[in-house]
């Protein structure tokens, strides 16, 4: 592990042990790193500059003097900068597998991947379709708007084939 | 607040988004292409081998020439450039 070569004199085990927790318990591991309080109790008792020192200590644990730098000059800036510098200053420290890992990296890969996968399949058929009434018909006025709404109808493929056998054209604008 | 909401706002949890939607986008293309391969060609043994093909090498071009129903053989014989021989090993 990389992060255990750059804790020079630290406690050997510190990182290991931290790696075992975010991978068994990734979600409230981080959250406790992140110093939140998943009851919620703690985060109104603790006063902002104790906050920023005790961040500032669990990234000088992980990290090295670039990352505590950044958490000095955000000094002034909201818990929220900082939460995310920690994580970033985790990730450059060999943790983005595990952060990938947790129940919020896996949520983000899923999200990402499913409004990608619907856009490129929609604009896809849009794009077929096109390539169809073009082919089929010549320039059309209306192409867009036609190509868009037959390509996104549920029985898409059926009016690939009416255009396919040349059907009238209204019987298409009228589908 | 909660790494809900702070991993999408750093550096690591933007890069999965945008690997992911990567992703996302090749699986669609392979869809849509597969789902035209198979309307205008019937079935197919090397269906999603000729659909990732195509779509590796040249998706925009290769969704005309299957709406255009060129020979089977022309898209069967498509070869992997230099440049996309590594995404097509890949698959």
């Amino acid at each position: 592990m990389p992060i255990d070569a750059q804790q020079g004199d630290r406690p050997p085990g510190y990182a290991a042990l931290v790696m075992s927790l975010l991978e068994r318990h990734p979600r409230d591991a981080l959250q406790v790193l992140l110093g939140v309080d998943p009851a919620g109790a703690q985060k109104e008792a603790e006063k902002p500059s104790d906050r920023r020192d005790r961040i500032a200590g669990l990234i000088e644990a992980f990290a090295g003097p670039d990352d505590l730098v950044v958490v000095i000059e955000l000094g002034g800036a909201d818990p929220e900068p900082v939460a995310i510098q920690f994580v970033d200053a985790l990730a450059r420290r060999g943790m983005s597998e595990v952060l990938e890992q947790t129940e919020a990296g896996r949520e983000i890969a899923r999200r990402s991947r499913e409004e990608a996968y619907q856009e490129s399949y929609r604009e896809g058929c849009i794009e077929f379709m096109t390539i169809a009434l073009e082919h089929a018909y010549g320039p059309l006025p209306d192409l867009p708007d036609l190509a868009r709404r037959l390509a996104t109808a549920a029985n898409r493929l059926q009016h690939l084939t009416l255009i396919a056998d040349r059907v009238p054209l209204e019987k298409l604008r009228s589908a | 607040m909660s790494i809900e909401d702070v991993l999408p706002q750093t550096t690591v949890g933007q890069d999965i988004a945008r690997r992911s939607r990567e992703e996302g986008r090749e699986g669609a293309r392979v869809a849509t292409m597969s789902l035209l391969l198979k309307r205008c060609y019937g079935p197919l043994d090397d269906l999603t081998e000729l659909a990732h093909k195509l779509v590796a090498t040249d998706y925009e071009q290769h969704l005309e020439s299957v709406v255009l129903r060129v020979p089977l053989e022309q898209l069967r014989s498509v070869e992997c450039s230099s440049i996309r021989r590594q995404a097509c090993q890949s698959m």
